[in-house]
């Protein structure tokens, strides 16, 4: 370990420079802590006690920049110089340019581009109704990332874009592709015919990555945040999607994604599908409805079938996703014939809300008995939902897993460490989860995954057992973390992996109960 | 080169008017960033031009950058000086900056302060809001334990980050020593915190400047010409503190950090922080207020990497702590000897 003091006299960057300079010279694989600090008696003091004060740091003054360096071996200060170096050569004598500014506020933002014609906000919830205010006053459209908004805030919010013609998608809409560009978590999708408006984002995205398999494409897809369909708030953002995309030459098909709605909900949104002059699917997830008989309305209980019958009202082949192969079945009979007799419960772990509805509910309509925290927690039941019998699905995105953490579809570590937890308790033989591909999600999960299912076997095998893993893979052939490698990568460290969520769920019920009889065969050899 | 560049100033912060008339010679650039500058008059004084959306402060002068420029890009750099041009300033060669309309400004005063339990009400919403969003750097963790630590306690569980957990022990003893009266070990704590942690304003002084400005609107003081506080002065325990506090930053700041955190700190002392921080102040104290004081918080966190949090933390505890000494009410003044510390043989000065 070397210690390494590199200081600049009267050196006076801004802080949030100090901050990213001493973040990219840690990045470096041979820098084990670096730290660019003014050089004050105290600030010398605070290195000298985390062992980072070297002779010539102590000779620095208070008006000093000191870039403190622990290093792993003495090869690796000259890379670390460099980039010191060539970040504050490149401070702020750097050209004027875009890259360059960077606004802290709405009004700085709209000088430097007045023709915005949409806000992202993304600030913690507190806050978030505020800045959402000042944007529709200002004439934008509002894309509000930001979850721990009050339902008052909601409605009000809602209501205020209404009035002014502009749309209020959220909060906690994580997800939008609005002429083709992706906002928030979203995937790479080919220009198309199909229109979306989801209170879900990962239904929404599940379904225009299943499309896209299918080479179908999207006009737009619309995220309006998961409690637009309450009785408080009635739908509006979703009623004012279906209208836009109503009158949106380049959608002829829409389709509206929801978990079950409001009563009053549901009755405004049919009414406003009942005059609908473009054909709509809607996939209410486990509404118990009421199948409307509209020559163009289309009632749905799984993306998967949401997909389907969209592929079908444009006349294109129903792709790979809903079956599988004799390489997958072969697999998992021999999964299958190694789990033991009492060690067939379904452990669901989750990033994306709605596919772990979807997967409950398609557990208990195959007559297994289910429990989760999506559900309303019941006395004396555990933190996650689970009973002592039947099997347990969790969301991860629920708040209490990810309070002071980024979201589980961007860090992995406690749906691994979760994965890890199930592995060792002698009652799950089968893993389900979902994995997320797209933009703002994990770079290269397989990265993360690997190594946790690895350690899953390793924790089955030490207490005698088996694990399956089975992955509902929810991504596009154009997303940045390349679909085939993710699939390739996992499947070789030994899980199934399929593209349809229900799929996922359908197979992990045949592994519970040992029968592959009712899972769906390609046609044709399928390798 | 001719000048290609002509912005109008919008605003001049009061202290800095004050100043700038009597500029007879050039000042010169000491440091630049993208959107700004420092620089320092022939006299040693410093101030900055800026962005006008960075927002006002008692040493800037705001101006209407257009976007996509940078102070850099046109030839501003250490060692460039801004000289009078007739009603003008010229900076560089390529920048005039148009003083004809700029509004002096100042931060507006509390008119009409709310009762202390309604105060105590909103410092406690205020927390309560933030705790989930503090984050670990800085002394940005000493957010949620304003109230603690005004009462001179440590908080149960230790804050997060290696400059916050050093902080809090000093905090406890800085404030233990303000409202015991303890000059020297009120310099002493002001001497541990000055010029501690991360950023070109360490975190340090931005604490120790929302703390002064705080207390100092919050009780309602203001150092007469002889740099005393007549209001307070040996009267109450408030008046001590604010004269232990103002001099020992004033004593540390010259050694202990460095000249444009120095030059800010000057200002706290007097009472003078930036809009963000008398907006948020404002919220707290002001009796009538329809403003929204979760988001005047925003506003303030926005500022720098931890500058803002830092800042805040500084406020929540010197209205907390101000209201305390109020509460003290009339105390008696402490021993002469503990003020010799810091007594000067003029009129005027502590008998």
């Amino acid at each position: 370990m070397i210690i390494r003091n590199h200081v600049l006299k009267n050196a006076y960057r801004d802080s949030v420079a100090l901050m990213r300079l001493s973040r990219e010279v840690e990045s470096l694989e041979g820098v084990e802590q670096a730290n660019a600090i003014m050089g004050t008696e105290n600030n010398k003091d605070l290195l000298s006690q985390a062992g980072l004060l070297a002779q010539a740091g102590r000779s620095a003054g208070s008006n000093d920049l000191i870039v403190a360096l622990r290093l792993k071996t003495i090869e690796w200060e000259a890379a670390a110089l460099e980039v010191v170096q060539q970040r504050l050569a490149s401070g702020p004598q750097g050209t004027s340019g875009d890259s360059e500014y960077r606004p802290r506020t709405l009004e700085g933002a709209l000088q430097l581009l007045p023709q915005a014609n949409l806000a992202i906000i993304s600030v913690p919830g507190t806050y978030a109704a505020r800045e959402a205010r000042k944007a529709l006053d200002s004439g934008l459209h509002v894309l509000l990332f930001s979850d721990n908004v009050s339902l008052e805030d909601e409605v009000e919010l809602k209501r205020r874009a209404i009035d002014n013609g502009l749309f209020m998608l959220g909060p906690d809409c994580g997800t939008a592709i609005i002429n083709g560009v992706p906002l928030g978590f979203a995937n790479a999708a080919p220009a198309g015919r199909v229109g979306l408006v989801a209170a879900s984002g990962s239904g929404l995205q599940h379904v225009v990555c299943l499309l896209a398999a299918a080479g179908e494409g999207i006009s737009h897809g619309l995220g309006v945040g998961g409690r637009d369909l309450s009785d408080q708030v009635g739908g509006v953002m979703m009623l004012e999607g279906l209208r836009a995309l109503q009158e949106d030459p380049a959608t002829e098909l829409i389709v509206l994604i929801s978990k079950p709605p409001s009563e009053s909900a549901r009755d405004g949104l049919m009414a406003a599908l009942r005059e609908s002059a473009k054909p709509c699917v809607v996939a209410f997830l486990g509404d118990p409805g009421k199948t409307t008989n509209g020559e163009h309305i289309f009632i749905e209980h799984t993306l998967e079938a949401a997909a389907r019958r969209v592929l079908d009202l444009l006349g294109k082949e129903v792709p790979a996703w809903a079956s599988i192969t004799e390489a997958i079945r072969r697999r998992l009979q021999s999964l299958s014939s190694g789990l033991a007799s009492g060690e067939r419960r379904i452990r669901g772990l989750y990033s994306g809300g709605t596919l772990c509805y979807e997967a409950l509910l398609v557990l208990r309509e195959l007559g297994h008995e289910v429990h989760s925290n999506l559900e309303p927690k019941v006395p004396d039941q555990p933190r996650n939902g689970g009973g002592n019998s039947g099997h347990l699905l969790v969301d991860l995105g629920d708040d209490i897993y990810t309070v002071g953490r980024p979201h589980p579809m961007i860090d992995f570590r406690s749906r691994c460490h979760e994965m890890v937890q199930a592995a060792a308790d002698p009652d799950v033989g089968v893993l389900l989860i979902d994995l997320i591909l797209g933009y703002g999600a994990h770079p290269n999960p397989a990265a993360d995954l690997v190594p946790a299912l690895r350690e899953v076997q390793h924790r089955a095998s030490r207490r005698g057992g088996e694990v399956a893993c089975v992955v509902a893979m929810c991504g596009s052939q154009g997303d940045p973390q390349s679909l085939s490698r993710q699939e390739e990568a996992l499947t070789e460290a030994g899980a199934v992996v399929v593209h349809s969520n229900a799929l996922a769920a359908r197979i992990a019920s045949a592994l519970s109960r040992n029968d592959l009889s009712a899972l769906p065969q390609e046609e044709g050899n399928g390798e | 080169m001719t000048i290609s560049h002509e912005w109008p100033v919008a605003f001049i912060g009061a202290p800095l008017a004050a100043e700038l008339p009597r500029l007879e010679r050039a000042a010169t650039v000491i440091a630049v960033f993208r959107r700004s500058c420092y620089l320092e008059t022939a006299g040693g004084r410093l101030f900055c031009v800026a962005d006008r959306n960075m927002g006002e402060g008692p040493l800037t002068l705001g101006v209407d950058l257009p976007p996509r420029h940078t102070l850099g890009a046109l030839g501003v750099a250490v060692g460039t000086l801004l000289e009078r041009d007739g009603e003008d300033l010229r900076l560089g060669r390529q920048i005039l900056l148009r003083t004809g309309q700029a509004a002096m400004w100042q931060p507006r005063p509390v008119s009409n302060v709310a009762p202390m339990a309604e105060i105590r009400r909103r410092l406690g919403c205020l927390i309560e809001k933030l705790k989930s969003y503090v984050p670990p750097d800085g002394m940005a963790p000493l957010v949620t334990h304003a109230g603690t630590l005004a009462r001179g306690n440590l908080p149960a569980t230790p804050c997060p980050g290696a400059v916050a957990q050093l902080a809090t022990t000093r905090v406890a003893q800085l404030v233990n020593a303000v409202t015991s009266s303890d000059s020297p070990k009120v310099y002493d704590a002001v001497g541990s915190l000055i010029g501690l942690g991360p950023g070109l304003t360490p975190s340090g002084d931005d604490f120790l400047g929302g703390l002064m400005v705080a207390m100092l609107v919050t009780l309602r003081g203001k150092r007469g010409p002889g740099g005393d506080y007549p209001h307070w002065r040996g009267e109450s325990a408030a008046g001590v503190a604010l004269e232990n506090l103002a001099r020992s930053i004033t004593s540390h700041s010259t050694a202990k950090t460095n000249r444009i955190s120095a030059a800010l700190l000057e200002q706290a002392v007097e009472g003078n922080g930036n809009a963000a921080q008398h907006r948020l102040i404002g919220c707290l104290l002001e009796a009538k207020t329809t403003a929204n004081l979760a988001g005047a918080a925003l506003d303030l966190t926005r500022l720098g990497h931890t500058t803002g949090w830092d800042s805040l933390a500084g406020i929540l505890l010197g209205v907390h702590l101000a209201l305390g000494l109020k509460e003290m009410g009339m105390a008696a003044a402490p021993p002469t000897a503990q003020r010799d510390l810091f007594s000067r043989p003029t009129v005027g000065a502590l008998a």
